[in-house]
Parts: structure tokens; sequence; C-alpha cells
């Protein structure tokens, strides 16, 4: 009892933070070794935002790495900007028994500078330690700097396998700046004091025991429990925003853009003069569209407002390049000089993302595209792409929250929902079968949305990489010859391949050939395990794939055996196929047809998505029987 | 004493011995076991697969590529005994293709054997295995009743010009109930020169479809 007393005094008198008294991994409580490779032992975290541009991140923690399987947190990794510098490092290496066997200061850190973009200002500071044996414990502290408040770091609670024993984040802010939070992934609220001068929050969790991660999950900053902070007021560079509602925010990024979209007379003229025989507004932006993709580049340049300010039209107008918003930008210029207004618009990019919270304005943002207003369907364009059909962004940007940068500050409107209709691969093959099982392909392609991107980074490599293609992307047998001709590209990019194949049927024994039902996969991609699926999972985007494929069999086979037809449903997809032999023609006529209907599988129905890919799969290792006679 | 010391490759270093012992039901279901001792690097590199993914070494490495295929009482030996192979025990479960009177069994689980690593038709580097490797394959299927053997893939020896590389693959049956085969491949040779790029990548073709040829069963 006596002991259980001094135990709550010492805590109390900490603010509920009490340090270990020893690192002996020895003390771990068993339940949080379970399924954990990292146990946080203690972390203590202070986010102390001094005023609108300047704020202090010190942080405290010590990990034990209990084996192998866990030695990514003995990794310290950190990135500065003109925004953000490290200070005051100290890592301190523990054994198993928390006898101090090694120690690093910010000297000891090896320094690169940051590579991301073509040109960028940042510097990684990072240390790969190592250790004798595990379990090994090491202890981080240093402090972070920042001179710019845009983003707030959020207090990122549990990583998959990590065992939590104590951790506690505290958010010092001036009672007149204050801050927002919200939690995502775990239901946790602040205790929140106010000193007559700042406000404090503090969030403190105890003994969480580990999880595990998922593939193909969300990414993963939508994925972690956590708590995301949000400054209402901010300084970032030399401007000044209220993030306080998504309008304010919009107001700031409009401000930064203002005055750089007027393009020099005579480049206003030659768009006038480019559109001058559309007959709609949607004709019109089509065109210049075409124009901006077949003459730039995109390039990553994060040079100037870190990666906010985009460069003045008339500058990417002379370049003929530009990142994101700087190409998103000279397509709204190049709208507006034939009178059609647009608006660029901050977004979060790749397929496996959640829509922003629109109840919590906050920078998640790392793109621009730019959109269209229309009396019925807006259009949206995806600007750093030369081969993106217009007016579909794509499960890159699709399904989600854009924020509009408008006049009048933001506006948070949801992109189109993904289409399976948008990503279609159509194929059809005939197959001249020789004798002794030689023979050539003909295979006929029309491609859209992501197949079209396949199939155009087919079209342009090289001869030897095309081969490599038609085999680990395409799924055809390794051809001897082959030939890939771009045929037309509208709306659909239209690809003739043609093989020729040593060895048509998957194997031949005595008068028999058995064929596979198609010359490739129609799908081979084997989904992570179904069992305990706790997390959506994302295919990057939702499609439909149609196949025809023709035998013409050898003059003395025919038929002997056929695969039965199929019609396989799930809630998300549906596979057909049917086979039949023309007896007079002497032909197999093989057809499929699979279609994914979203990309985003809830966790629930996983199982029985999972269970539909697999025989899918299944269904391609039947065998079309032929028999000389 | 002192002097040069000779490098030479005159023992395999990589070793992989797979035995498949599996029984046809005769509702089509496969039920088998595994066993694989993996030594010297073929040791080292699934030993180092498993200590950095314990929980999904059976998903991502033993089940790599194939579906519907259940895998039970995983076990494993000697992973802190470095000079024993590192062995892989476990009891599967699947189901043979079946197309109108014919059911397929394939000879290529668990091997990883699927796909050709050379296709591109120029290389310009020479090709370096690292060490002389050998994977050899034991079978035995039970078959019930109502099954007989149609087609069997042929027994072959398939050698490159040097005689360096050999997939050897002989498939027999004991009486109409038992069948047993066995595949060999072994590398003898740990680098080959630019030169001899085209007979290898033939080889490996050739060996590749091989593999993907199937034992056939007729049902009665």
């Amino acid at each position: 009892m006596k002991k259980s007393l001094s135990l709550f005094a010492i805590l109390a008198s900490l603010g509920g933070v009490a340090q270990p008294s020893s690192y002996d991994a020895a003390t771990i409580p068993a339940a949080l070794k379970e399924g954990a490779h990292v146990v946080k032992r203690y972390e203590n975290i202070t986010f102390n935002v001094k005023d609108v541009d300047q704020a202090t991140y010190s942080i405290h923690q010590v990990l034990t790495v209990l084996d192998d399987e866990g030695k990514e947190a003995l990794n310290f990794h950190e990135t500065t900007s003109k925004l953000r510098s490290i200070d005051d490092v100290e890592i301190k290496v523990y054994d198993a028994s928390g006898r101090q066997i090694n120690k690093f200061k910010k000297k000891d850190l090896n320094k690169l500078a940051s590579q991301g973009g073509l040109v960028e200002d940042g510097m990684h500071h990072f240390l790969e330690i190592s250790v004798p044996s595990y379990p090994a414990t090491v202890e981080y502290k240093y402090e972070i700097k920042y001179s710019g408040t845009l983003v707030y770091p959020s207090y990122i609670i549990q990583d998959s396998e990590e065992a939590v024993e104590l951790s506690t984040y505290t958010a010092m802010v001036p009672g007149d700046l204050d801050l927002r939070y919200k939690a995502q992934k775990i239901n946790i609220k602040p205790s929140e004091t106010f000193d007559g001068k700042s406000k404090v929050y503090t969030w403190t969790v105890k003994n969480m025991v580990a999880y595990k991660d998922e593939e193909g999950t969300v990414g993963s900053r939508f994925y972690y429990p956590s708590v995301i902070l949000a400054p209402n007021k901010f300084r970032h560079f030399n401007t000044y925003g209220d993030m306080s509602s998504w309008k304010s925010f919009g107001q700031w990024g409009y401000d930064l853009m203002k005055g750089l979209d007027e393009l020099p007379e005579e480049r206003k003229s030659f768009f006038v003069n480019l559109v001058k025989d559309a007959n709609s507004d949607r004709e019109k932006v089509a065109l210049i569209y075409k124009y901006l993709q077949q003459n730039f580049r995109y390039v990553s340049i994060q040079l100037g407002i870190g990666g906010v300010k985009p460069f003045p039209a008339k500058f990417t107008d002379e370049k003929k390049y530009g990142d994101c918003k700087g190409l998103s930008l000279y397509m709204s210029a190049a709208l507006k000089s034939v009178g059609i207004k647009s608006y660029c618009a901050y977004i979060n990019a790749r397929y496996n993302q959640e829509a922003v919270a629109p109840d919590f304005p906050c920078d998640r943002f790392d793109h621009m595209i730019l959109c269209v207003p229309q009396v019925k369907d807006s259009i949206w364009l995806e600007c750093t792409s030369p081969t993106s059909e217009f007016g579909v962004l794509g499960s890159f940007t699709e399904n989600r929250n854009a924020l509009l940068i408008t006049e009048n500050g933001g506006v948070l409107v949801a992109t189109p929902a993904s289409n399976s209709s948008s990503n279609i691969m159509n194929t059809t093959t005939t197959v001249k079968l020789a004798e002794d099982g030689s023979g050539t392909t003909e295979t006929k392609v029309s491609s859209r949305g992501d197949f079209r991107e396949l199939m155009n980074v087919v079209v342009t490599a090289k001869k030897d990489e095309q081969k490599k293609m038609i085999v680990r992307y395409l799924g055809f047998k390794q051809p001897d010859e082959f030939a890939i001709v771009k045929k037309a590209q509208e709306q659909t990019l239209d690809v003739d391949i043609d093989l020729s194949i040593e060895k048509i049927p998957q194997f031949s024994a005595g008068s028999k050939m058995f064929l596979n039902p198609r010359v490739y996969d129609l799908w081979k991609q084997v989904l992570p395990k179904a069992e305990d699926r706790k997390q959506d999972y994302y295919f990057e985007s939702p499609f439909v794939r149609i196949d025809t494929t023709v035998y013409l069999l050898p003059a003395d086979y025919v038929a002997e055996s056929m695969p039965p037809s199929s019609n396989m449903k799930c809630d998300y997809g549906t596979f057909v196929t049917s086979y039949s032999y023309l007896k007079e023609k002497n032909q197999v006529i093989s057809v499929a047809r699979l279609e994914l209907l979203k990309n985003r599988i809830p966790a629930a129905k996983y199982a029985d998505v999972k269970k539909f890919f697999d025989n899918v799969i299944s269904e391609d290792t039947h065998k079309v029987v032929i028999k000389k006679t | 004493v002192g002097g040069l010391v000779d490098i030479k490759e005159e023992e395999v270093r990589f070793t992989d011995n797979v035995s498949i012992i599996s029984t046809l039901k005769d509702n089509g279901e496969l039920l088998g076991s595994v066993n694989l001792q993996s030594g010297g690097y073929a040791r080292c590199e699934k030993v180092s697969r498993y200590a950095n993914n314990k929980s999904e070494y059976v998903d991502k490495y033993i089940k790599q590529g194939l579906v519907n295929v259940d895998v039970q009482n995983f076990k494993i030996q000697n992973l802190e005994s470095d000079s024993l192979p590192f062995s892989q025990a476990f009891e599967f479960k699947t189901g043979v293709q079946s197309t109108g009177e014919y059911s397929f069994l394939s000879l290529n689980l668990f091997t990883g054997l699927e796909n050709n690593p050379f296709i591109v038709n120029d290389r310009f580097s020479n090709v370096n295995f690292g060490y002389k490797k050998s994977l050899s394959l034991n079978y035995v299927i039970n078959l019930p009743a109502n099954y007989k053997v149609d087609a069997l893939p042929k027994n072959i020896k398939l050698v490159n010009p040097d005689r360096t590389v050999i997939f050897t693959r002989e498939v027999i049956t004991a009486e109409n109930s038992q069948l047993m085969a066995r595949v060999k491949v072994d590398i003898n040779k740990s680098l080959f020169g630019v030169n001899e790029y085209d007979s290898l990548k033939d080889f490996f073709k050739q060996m590749v479809n091989m593999m993907n040829e199937q034992i056939v069963l007729k049902k009665i």
C-alpha cells in the first residue's frame, strides 16, 4: 500500500509522466511484448508554440527493441529545412539489463542533402545504430526549432508492432493563437489548462498493446493512431495565414498566387486562335489541355516558398516545364485568356488516401490539380501528366476532397468517384497454332485509364525492355520474336502486339495438347491474406478487362475438352468466361470479362474479394484439351 | 608457410531439397506434407527472410504465387544451428483443377521456378550466381482408385553446351495408385560469361516450360 502511494506521489509531481528509473528490458510487462518488436517505454514530447512564427518541439523517447524485426527503431532520422532546425541531440544506447553501452551527439549524425525533387533545399540527419544483441534500448533526446508554423507536428502515438508503456504529448500555445486537434484511429481527449497566457493541452496514453500493420491499407499518415494538430494562425516564410476555416486557408493560397496567372498578349492571342473553331467550352478546354500535354514537362522544383507558391505563368510559358502548381496555374492562365474560369485546387495524392476531414481545416495536401466549373459536371484536370485522358483524374486524386482556391477563399469540394469504365483493357487475340506446338499470336489492345498509362510505357520502351514487359507486365509467354505497333491514341490507346512463340500449349502429351484459356494472365496478383483483416484494402483503381482469344487449331487437331464457362461474383466484382468450339472453322473461342467495381474494399468484405480473385487465378489453370485425329 | 590461397568452387554452396508427399482424394482434394531443407547460402537466404518477418514467412515465401492452397502446421528446425540445413516442414491442402474428364497435377508447387529470370536478348555483363547451386524436388503422390494416369511429363535430361547446368526429371508410376517424381536442377558453375548468355537464357526458357508441364489424370 505504501509503495503504491509513493508511486502515485511521483506521478503527480511530474504531471503524470514519470521517466522510468531503469531501462532493464526484463521489467517490461509480458502483455506489452505480445506481438511487439519494439516497446515504447517512455515518451515525452513538448510542442511549444511561442508565437505565430516560432515554436520548439522537444522529444524524449526511450524505445526497447526486442528483436531483429524491430531494428528500424534504431535508425534515427530527422529532416531540416529553412523553417526547421535540429539541436541538442543526445542518443544513448543500453543493453538488455539497462547498462549504457554507447552514446552519440549531433556531430555523430550523418548529413545528406534531400533529393526528393529535382532541387530542394532540405537536409536529412540520420544515424544507423547497431547493437550486439537484443533486447536493446535506445534513448533519443533532441529539439527541433520551427520558424514557420504552417504544419504543427502530429502526435503519432503508435507504430505497427510497437507497444506503448507510457507516452505523453504536450502542446503549449499562446491563448490568442490557440490550436485545433483531431484524433485519428484512436479515441483520446487531452487535458486542457490555461495559465492566463498559454493554453496547455496534454494527451497521455499508457499500456497500449501492439497492433499489426496490414498490406494494401490507406497511406500511413491516415493510418497510425495519432492526434493531428492544426494552427489557427500561421506564418510560412514571409506570409501570414489563417487556417481556422477552409475559406480563410484558401484565401491565403489565393493571395500567394494572385497576379501570377498573367500571360503576354501574344500568348493570349495564341490560345484564342487555338480554340477558334471549338464549339463549346469543353472542347476549348480539351484543346488547350492537349497543347499543355504535348508541349510541357513536369519537373518537381520545391524552391521558393516551401513548395506552395507556384512560378508565374509567364515563366512556365517560357521554360515549358513546371511542377504541379506551376503547370496547374499555367493551364488556368491559358484558360483565362480564352475567357474560361478555372480554379487551382490543393489535394492529397495517391490511390490509397482518405478524403481530408471537412470539419478540420488542416494542410494535409501535397499536390495541385485544376477544376474547370461547368453548369453540369466540372472538368477536372491532372496537369502534370502528358498521357492522362482529358477530364479523367484517375485514382491518384479521385474519391476525396480538394480545396478550390478561389477569389472568395477556399471551397472544399469532392473530386469525382473512380469508375471502373475509366480503366479498360480490351484485348482480342488470334492464335495460329502449328502442329509442333509453336505458333504466332496477334493481339489488338485497346486501353484506357491506368491500362493506357501502362501501354504507353510499353510502346515507348526500348525493344529489350518491351520484351520484359510483355512477359512481366502483360503476362504473355516468353516470345522468340515480337512486334509492338502503336495504332491510335484518342480516348483509348490502341496497340497491336504480335508474337511468335516456340511453345504455345502449357504442355503436350502423346496426341494431345493442353492449352491455357488465354495466352496471357488476365489477373495474377495474389492478394494478401484475409484472416482477421481490420483495415480496408485499396486496389490501385477499379477496372474492366475484356478478352477474346481465338485459337486456330492445326488442321488435323480437334477440340476434345473445354473448360466449363464460369460466372463468379462478389459484392465488388464480376468474372464471366465462356468457351466454345466452332467445328466448321476448327476454332476454339475463349471470352472473358473481369470487372472490379470499386478500389476501396471495406475490411469486412475483404475476405470475399480475396476469395473472388483467388478463384479468378484458379480459373486460368483450366485447360483446353485438343487432340490429333 | 604463406603463399596464395586458390579460390576454387568445388563445393555446391546452395542446396534446397524439397520432399512432397501427397494424397489425392477421390473428391479431387490434394492433401500433403512438405519438408524443405535449405543448406549453405539457401539456408542464409531463407533464415534471413524468416528472421525479418516470421509472421508472414508462410504467406510471403512458402505460398508465393499460389492461390487456394492452405498451409498448416508450419514448423522450423535448426534456426540457430549454423552448420545444419534450415528445415521447414508443413502440411498443405489444395484442389486439383479439372477440365472435362481430365485433372491436372502440377510438379511446380513450392519451388519458386515459375518465371525465367533471363528474358532480354542483349546482355552486357556476366551472369554471376555467386556459387554452385542445387535444387532437388522429390514427389510421392498417392492416387485414389477412381483416377488413372492419362499422361505423364517425359523423363528428360536437359543440359547446356558445357554441361554445367543440368535439369533432370523422372516420373514413374508404381502400379496405378502411386506416382513418384524427381526433379533436379544443378548449376555447377557460378560465373557465366556474356558469350554464354544466349544458351543460358534458352536453357532457362526450356526449363521453365518443362516445370509447367503437368501430370494428366483421367477420372474413371
